[in-house]
């Protein structure tokens, strides 16, 4: 549950919360239908949009520049 | 399409979930700069407190001890009868104590278990010479016991003192001191406030019987006596 939670406020923005509650339902689709579809692929789908946010857009869906 | 219908309800109790987890972590993050790595064993000692919570007596029963008093209609008040027996067989599975419909009467019990009293009169006061009036209930006495004076049918006030062993006491002793014949013992404690005039009031009290202060029940969980 921890590394699901690090997970969610990455891809939100730390300190935000409705990066925090839009994240988590990502999260939870992603996790759920990786598992039950691909269930091979099931831990890089669900890191996979962690490594993007963290690419692309290292502040977080909804987090601000500076923090 | 049921797939679809409860991964879909699946992923959307899981996001519930990790929001409830995700808000408090980001909060720590955000404003403290630190990456809480206790944050999902604070979440188990949670899940821990919430298990004993549920298992303390019969459900849910956090309030203490007369949180199954006063409002249990009289049929749960029957005692278990013996499986095996005859008239047991015909008795519904829910007439024991032990019922998840008590739960629901915790919530209307909470006052009387943390000991509020609403009403005054006879039945508030305390007995005379006793310095503390402790509430129990009948139903929670292991089944020997017969040592207390009660009122409402089931519930009780104890008197750790010393003025119940007289034998002057008009509760005790059918001849009254000038030599003429008393009531009967109930109706006396009837009339002197310590028991009420319910009908389904079985007064448990022997003659014999010493007064004294006995615990019902330990409400420590067991993991820490």
């Amino acid at each position: 549950m921890l590394p699901l939670a690090l997970i969610v406020v990455i891809l939100g923005g730390i300190g935000s919360l409705l990066g925090a509650f839009i994240g988590s339902f990502i999260i939870g689709l992603i996790y759920t239908f990786g598992t039950a579809l691909f269930p091979e692929l099931a831990y890089i789908i669900l890191f996979l949009p962690m490594i993007f946010v963290i690419a692309f857009r290292p502040q977080g869906l909804f987090g601000r520049v500076g923090a | 399409m049921q797939f679809w219908i409860i991964q879909g309800l699946n992923s959307l109790s899981l996001g519930g979930l990790l929001f409830l987890l995700s808000s408090g972590f980001s909060l720590i993050f955000g404003l403290m700069r630190l990456a809480n790595l206790t944050h999902g064993a604070f979440f188990m000692l949670g899940t821990y407190f919430a298990a004993i919570a549920m298992r303390s007596y019969d459900g849910l029963n956090i309030w203490g001890n007369g949180a199954r008093c006063r409002h249990r209609r009289r049929r749960d008040r029957r005692p278990v009868r013996a499986a095996g027996s005859g008239a047991a067989q015909n008795q519904p599975a829910w007439a024991g104590p032990r019922d998840a419909r008590h739960v629901l009467h915790h919530f209307r019990c909470m006052p009387d278990a943390m000991g509020w009293r609403f009403h005054s009169g006879p039945n508030a006061a305390k007995p005379a010479g006793s310095d503390a009036a402790v509430r129990v209930c009948v139903s929670d006495l292991p089944p020997g016991a017969g040592r207390m004076r009660h009122h409402g049918g089931h519930r009780a006030v104890f008197s750790p003192g010393a003025n119940a062993a007289r034998s002057d006491d008009p509760r005790r002793c059918r001849r009254r001191a000038d030599g003429s014949r008393g009531r009967h013992p109930r109706l006396e404690a009837i009339h002197h406030g310590f028991l009420s005039g319910r009908r389904n009031c079985r007064c448990r009290r022997r003659a014999g019987a010493a007064p004294s202060f006995q615990p019902i029940r330990d409400w420590t969980p067991t993991c820490f006596r």
